[in-house]
């Protein structure tokens, strides 16, 4: 089958699995609340007063680590499955694990400080 | 297959064709992820004028193009990766083709109510 799993250790595979069925409920739900409610729901306002409820914030939180993780392990499978990047992978897994944490970091500051 | 043989046209499978547009749709989604994450920096204004004064342009019906094919990558990348994650467990692997096609369908029918549900929120 044509994957990522060619190139990923089987340890990132199961996380890029489990992270993407995460995000397909989280990301609906973000989603639907978001751009199929109501035009006000992205209102400076409303997204405040959004993020300010526990639940919210606890969603907001999970998603922002299963995202970061699926979008950086993936960029990894992408460079990984170049010859030059095969000649890198020392380079290329440190530079896709710090790219993870400082977006999950910062997400994370961003969240708990608005 | 490296990132030239994405854009070969001869002699490809459907199924390398729908691995094409997953790893597209998800770089597009990544480059998408950190422009989300730039953007949002602009809720530390707190009198939100920096944030409404973005949101303005984003949720405008000029913008709306761009939204429309961000759900597009989104849905798309969403159904196809159930789809390989199903066949990862075994699951309808005998039916990838018809499977294939049944769950573009569904991706195609996702982004079009979608489609139609945020043109309507916009005064369309």
């Amino acid at each position: 089958m044509e994957s990522a799993k060619s190139v990923m250790e089987p340890l990132a595979w199961i996380l890029q699995m489990f992270t993407g069925l995460i995000m397909i409920l989280l990301v609906t739900i973000h989603f639907y609340v978001t751009h199929m409610t109501s035009h006000e729901a992205l209102k400076y306002a409303e997204v405040v007063s959004r993020v300010a409820q526990p639940e919210f914030k606890a969603m907001y939180a999970v998603l922002l680590l299963v995202v970061s993780l699926h979008a950086f392990n993936g960029l990894r499978a992408i460079l990984l499955d170049t010859s030059a990047g095969m000649r890198r992978r020392k380079a290329i897994n440190i530079f896709t694990t710090l790219a993870f944490l400082l977006a999950f970091i910062y997400g994370l500051y961003l969240l708990f400080s608005i | 297959m490296s990132v030239s043989g994405w854009f070969r046209f001869k002699g490809r499978s459907i199924f390398s064709w729908s691995f094409m547009f997953q790893r597209i749709t998800g770089v597009v989604l990544l480059i998408y992820l950190i422009a989300h994450l730039t953007y949002l920096s602009s809720l530390f204004d707190r009198t939100g004028a920096t944030y409404e004064g973005m949101i303005a342009i984003t949720v405008s019906k000029q913008f709306l193009v761009f939204d429309i094919l961000l759900v597009l990558c989104g849905v798309f990348h969403g159904i196809n990766g159930f789809r390989i994650i199903l066949h990862e467990f075994g699951i309808a692997y005998e039916y990838r083709k018809p499977l294939l096609a049944i769950f573009t369908v569904i991706a195609v029918a996702v982004w079009l109510y979608a489609s139609y549900v945020m043109y309507s929120l916009t005064g369309g």
